[in-house]
């Protein structure tokens, strides 16, 4: 800033600041270790609230409808099981030809009646791919009685506990499905008990009922052949696709958009399936942001502090340094090369700290259920309970210059102070 | 027919599978037209005997074959009016006080029909009982100090019932039933219905009353008495509509 | 004669006190706005948790617990005893069955609540969320054939799958106590704002009139909802509720079938959301303790530092003679003083920002005006801050506390020193 009227280079200016702070070796270390522990805090703060956030995403398009959902315009406001999708094999092949980097999975969903001899109740059908479904992963491992339904099996399905007691149902049980149609007509079809599920989260485990997509289908089927007469035209109530690559959403939603988007037909996000979560997220970032905040301004005022703190001892030094001839612009550089190396300093420090910590629970995680006692059963048995810190790129340069930013900033007043030391006043104290 | 479409209905109503000795096929057939014939019509009472209630109705009711019935109440003078609707698998209400005819959604099949232990279900299930059971003799012989047939219906593999087995007793002399059984399928009882008050009516032997008695509570019941019915009334597939619902009161 | 030393030697170098006070303070007015936001957030959940619907107590009977046994009531002179019996609740019976609603040209299952409309706004809230229309659950016209209409509210998403808007009219039929079909004409009133997921789906509310016209359950009610005014009294207005209905049973015995009174508290009655509102109380804790370490952090550089840099200063004191523990003392005492001054300074800034936290609060209604639904709560779109006096003294006083430890730390290192090095 002053090389033009400098009769100091800019290396003596930093040499001299540098020194300067080393002076002072204990007021230096105890600035710095006050910013980077802040700063680690902030890094630790932000990775977990993106990462609970991005798990909490995660887990629940795992759970949903996908990052994209093809299905019925006006499902998602009222749902209803005469809304799907009649030609979902012309509207498969429309996907598919995009070639989307991903699984296409269709998908059944009807409110049904599920009855035995001792008992009716409502119930959830799902109609998956039985065998290659994302939700056949994670339901898999929680059967605690019977088996998988198999390739093929057009009457099994698979209920919940709850529901297996509710209707004294077993393993080879018959359940009688029966679906509400338009108009209120009503089709039944026999379904098999092959497994029981145990979920551990109870409105799973009381209300839902997995099919085959075949066996689902057939209530379908039944109600698109009367009118136009096609078989074979596989309806189903959506399809969900999962992104390999989640950040390539947009695109393919644009994509799908222009391939079937129509009258019928409606391609939302995981944004618009679960505005709930979306706003979550919105609530929980304003929360974290209110904690960033004051992390902020505590790193702020340990920095403003310490700086002014030292150029106000150091009044009898400038008015000598004055009284040798330097310029208040060299004074002024001088005081803000030292915060500018100070934060620069903090800055690794922090990092060092702040990433350190970021690592350390990156890779071991927060484990979530530990702090939860025990039998709650919110999260479901589906979700990992363990929580990862997660920090973008966009996140580390934002952290990095608010903080350097804020260190700067906070060595411009103490600097000022500095070059307006009369030397004359300074020497006589 | 309402009884037809309760009661009878659900046990046996016509299975017509050709693999069986003549005597199934004819047996079923005679207890398929028993309380039926082609058309019908009837005035009954019923009374639902429960923990928490007592309740009676005087009711009439039209039938024509297995997919058509109407039933009105007549008494008590609160539900006087109120309608029942059968037409293949739907049923329709007409409430007068409303002066409303509802559809019964499939997710109130499983309902009680007019606080009886019948379900809006088991009405339905007439006109598909044909096509989900298979029926054989499993006795003939002397039991309960008569000579009766016992007919077996077993659901079809695929049909959607509930039932695991039906079981049917019916005296051989006047082909009349009196007992049916309703097993789930670990062969555990789950209700019975019992016939009496046997009557002859153009030369068929039909039982006036019908108890239907769920096993788990024991001192619960419904009771169905026909005070008279009549078979070959002209009833046309028309008289079976929404119309006639809303008028018939 | 050390407190005026003390107290003088804060003035002598008035920058250097005022920087260390505005470190203080700062640190205190963090915690202490910290702590109002926590505690309005979690107030706010317990709040969202009982008062729109659930109360803090709710009685019901085992069989209706079970499968909503339409006809495990309690007789009413319960309800008027337990209203003689406490003083500092408020009570609202309800009754509920399970019907088939019809518009139109939709028909769907609903679940019919019935409310007394005065009792249930003393208890809870649900009443007041109104979205369209007018809330009135009283009569609302007869019809030409001489039928009463009552007026009914029902939740938003059922409003817009069957269609129908404030003034249309809807059909309930349903099996009534003595097993007839009950059925009859409603006017919609009002659509509710989102309450809970379910009544939100297929919740239709109506007056306990209409509803004994036509359920025919007349003797009693199925549950009731108690808002305890002192939310601490929970549990012993919970206990004596127990003693007390041991004791009616015997003088006004209950029929056998709907089994024996429940008495269960919001935490028992919403399982889920009292776990939530547990791991958020550990989150809250967590970042508590980073909050407060991270204060007390600045607070100690700060003492640190502002007696480390008179090291000077207290060596030429120790040379002329003054006593150690006078110096150490009078450390003290300046550190005490430098304390009070920054907790009076921080707790009334403090204050005064969470005080306008908690009347205005943040508010989310433009993002979304029905509120956010988590974990089965509705919660309003406005957050806001609760501030516990408490909070604000405890926060001082650990203030106060971290101060003096940090100042004792350099000052004990000086007097251990002789005074000839500590002044070179």
């Amino acid at each position: 800033m002053s090389r033009q009227h400098s009769h100091l280079p800019l290396a003596m200016l930093f040499m001299l600041a540098w020194r300067n702070l080393w002076r002072h070796r204990r007021r230096t270390l105890i600035t710095l270790s006050s910013i980077a522990i802040g700063f680690g805090m902030a890094v630790l703060f932000i990775g977990i609230g993106d990462g609970s956030h991005n798990w909490m995403i995660r887990n629940a398009i795992k759970l949903g409808e996908g990052h994209i959902t093809v299905q019925p315009r006006g499902y998602l406001e009222a749902p209803a099981n005469h809304k799907f999708l009649r030609d979902g094999k012309s509207v498969e092949a429309k996907i598919k030809a995009l070639h989307p980097t991903g699984t296409i999975e269709p998908r059944i969903s009807l409110q049904v009646l599920a009855s035995t001899a001792s008992n009716a109740v409502g119930a959830g059908l799902e109609g998956i791919r039985i065998n290659g479904d994302q939700r056949s992963t994670m339901l898999k491992p929680k059967l605690i009685d019977g088996a998988w339904i198999e390739q093929g099996d057009l009457r099994g399905i698979l209920i919940g506990d709850g529901m297996a007691r509710k209707l004294k149902a077993r393993i080879g049980s018959k359940v009688v499905v029966m679906a509400g149609k338009q108009g209120g007509d009503s089709e039944a079809q026999l379904g098999r008990v092959r497994g029981i599920f145990d979920s551990r989260v109870d409105e799973l485990d009381d209300y839902l009922v997995v099919s085959d997509i075949g066996f689902a289908r057939q209530f379908l089927e039944v109600e698109g052949t009367i009118s136009d007469g096609e078989t074979g035209s596989e309806p189903v109530t959506r399809f969900a696709l999962f992104l390999d690559d989640p950040d390539s959403m947009s695109m393919w939603k644009a994509r799908l958009k222009s391939a079937v988007d129509g009258d019928g037909i409606v391609v939302l996000d995981w944004q618009e399936m679960m505005p709930q979560l979306v706003q979550f997220i919105i609530i929980d970032d304003a929360g974290n942001y209110i904690f960033l905040v004051l992390i902020l301004i505590m790193v702020v005022f340990g920095i403003v502090n310490t700086v002014l703190m030292s150029v106000l001892e150091r009044t009898r030094e400038f008015g000598l340094l004055r009284a040798l001839g330097i310029s208040r612009y060299h004074l002024l550089a001088l005081v803000f090369c030292e915060s500018l190396l100070l934060s620069f300093m903090a800055v690794g420090v922090g990092w060092i700290v702040g990433g350190g910590t970021h690592l350390w629970f990156s890779h071991f995680g927060i484990d979530m259920a530990s702090l939860m006692s025990e039998g709650t059963q919110m999260m479901g048995t589906f979700m990992d309970p363990v929580i990862y810190t997660e920090l973008s790129w966009g996140r580390v340069f934002e952290l990095t210059a608010i903080i350097f930013a804020a260190t700067l900033a906070s060595g411009i007043y103490p600097a000022i102070k500095a070059a307006r030391v009369l030397p004359v006043e300074a020497l006589r104290t | 027919m309402f009884f037809r479409a309760v009661s009878l209905s659900v046990f046996v109503v016509m299975l017509t599978p050709f693999a069986y000795a003549i005597e199934v096929d004819e047996l079923i057939h005679h207890i398929d037209r028993l309380w039926r014939g082609d058309t019908s019509q009837a005035m009954m009472t019923m009374t639902v005997k429960t923990q928490r209630y007592e309740r009676a109705m005087s009711m009439e009711a039209w039938s024509r074959g297995k997919d058509y019935s109407l039933v009105v109440i007549r008494e008590p003078v609160k539900d006087r009016g109120i309608a029942t609707l059968k037409a293949d698998e739907n049923i329709w209400n007409y409430l007068p006080k409303i002066n409303r005819v509802t559809k019964v959604p499939s997710s109130m099949m499983s309902g009680s029909w007019m606080g009886s232990h019948f379900t809006n279900d088991d009405l339905v299930k007439e006109s598909t009982f044909e096509d989900d059971f298979d029926a054989t003799i499993t006795f003939e012989g002397e039991r309960d100090g008569q000579a009766v047939y016992e007919l077996t219906f077993l659901p079809r593999p695929d049909a959607p019932v509930v039932w695991g087995k039906v079981v049917m007793m019916i005296e051989q002399k006047s082909l009349a039933p009196y007992k049916s059984l309703y097993y789930d399928e670990e062969g555990l009882l789950v209700r019975t219905m019992t016939f009496d008050q046997f009557q002859k009516i153009d030369d068929r032997t039909i039982p006036m009353r019908l108890t239907l008695q769920p096993e788990d509570k024991p001192e619960e019941s419904t009771m169905i008495v026909y005070q008279n019915i009549a078979f070959g009334v002209p009833l046309e597939e028309t008289f079976f509509s929404l119309q006639t619902l809303k008028q018939r009161r | 004669m050390l407190l005026f030393i003390g107290w003088r030697n804060i003035w002598r170098n008035p920058i250097r006190s005022a920087l260390t006070i505005g470190a203080l303070a700062g640190g205190l007015v963090m915690v202490i706005l910290y702590s109002a936001i926590m505690e309005g957030l979690s107030r706010q959940m317990v709040q969202f948790a009982t008062e729109i619907s659930t109360g803090h107590i709710q009685l019901h009977r085992q069989a209706f617990i079970d499968d909503q046994d339409l006809y495990a009531t309690m007789p009413w002179s319960y309800m008027e005893k337990i209203e003689h019996a406490f003083s500092a609740i408020h009570i609202a019976p309800r009754l509920y069955a399970a019907g088939l609603a019809s518009s139109a040209d939709h028909s769907t299952g609903v679940l019919i609540k019935a409310v007394d409309p005065k009792r249930e706004t003393a208890v809870t809230r649900m009443l007041r969320h109104v979205r369209f229309g007018e809330l009135d659950l009283g009569v609302a016209d007869t019809t030409e054939s001489g039928l009463t209409r009552y007026n009914l509210v029902i939740g938003a998403q059922l409003a817009k799958n069957m269609k129908v808007a404030p003034g249309g009219e809807l059909v309930l039929v349903t099996q009534a106590a003595d097993g007839s079909i009950g059925n009859a004409l409603y006017r919609i009133a009002a659509v509710l704002k989102p309450l809970e997921p379910n009544f939100d789906r297929m919740g239709v509310l109506m007056s306990i009139e209409a509803y004994q016209q036509l359920m025919y359950v007349e003797n009693g009610f199925h549950e009731l909802a108690i808002k305890v005014d002192d939310t601490d009294g929970i549990a012993s207005v919970q206990s004596r509720l127990d003693g007390m209905l041991k004791g009616l049973q015997t003088t006004q015995p209950l029929d056998e079938l709907g089994g024996a009174p429940v008495v269960r508290n919001w935490r028992q009655l919403t399982p889920a959301i009292a776990d939530m509102l547990e791991m958020s109380g550990t989150i809250i804790l967590i970042i508590g303790v980073i909050v407060i370490s991270l204060a007390s952090m600045g607070m100690l550089n700060t003492m640190l530092m502002a007696v480390h840099e008179r090291t000077h200063e207290f060596g030429i004191l120790l040379s002329i003679g003054m006593k150690r523990r006078w110096l150490l003392l009078m450390v003290l005492f300046e550190s005490f003083f430098l304390a009070l001054v920054a907790a009076l300074a921080g707790s009334l800034i403090g204050s005064v920002i969470s005080v306008y936290f908690e009347e205005h609060g943040i508010d989310f209604s433009g993002y979304m005006p029905d509120g956010y639904d988590w974990a089965g709560i509705v919660f309003e779109p406005v957050m806001k801050g609760y501030l516990d006096p408490v909070h604000v003294v405890n926060a001082s006083i650990l203030m106060i506390i971290i101060t003096m430890i940090a100042s004792l730390i350099p000052a004990w290192r000086v007097v251990r020193l002789k005074p000839a090095e500590v002044i070179r």
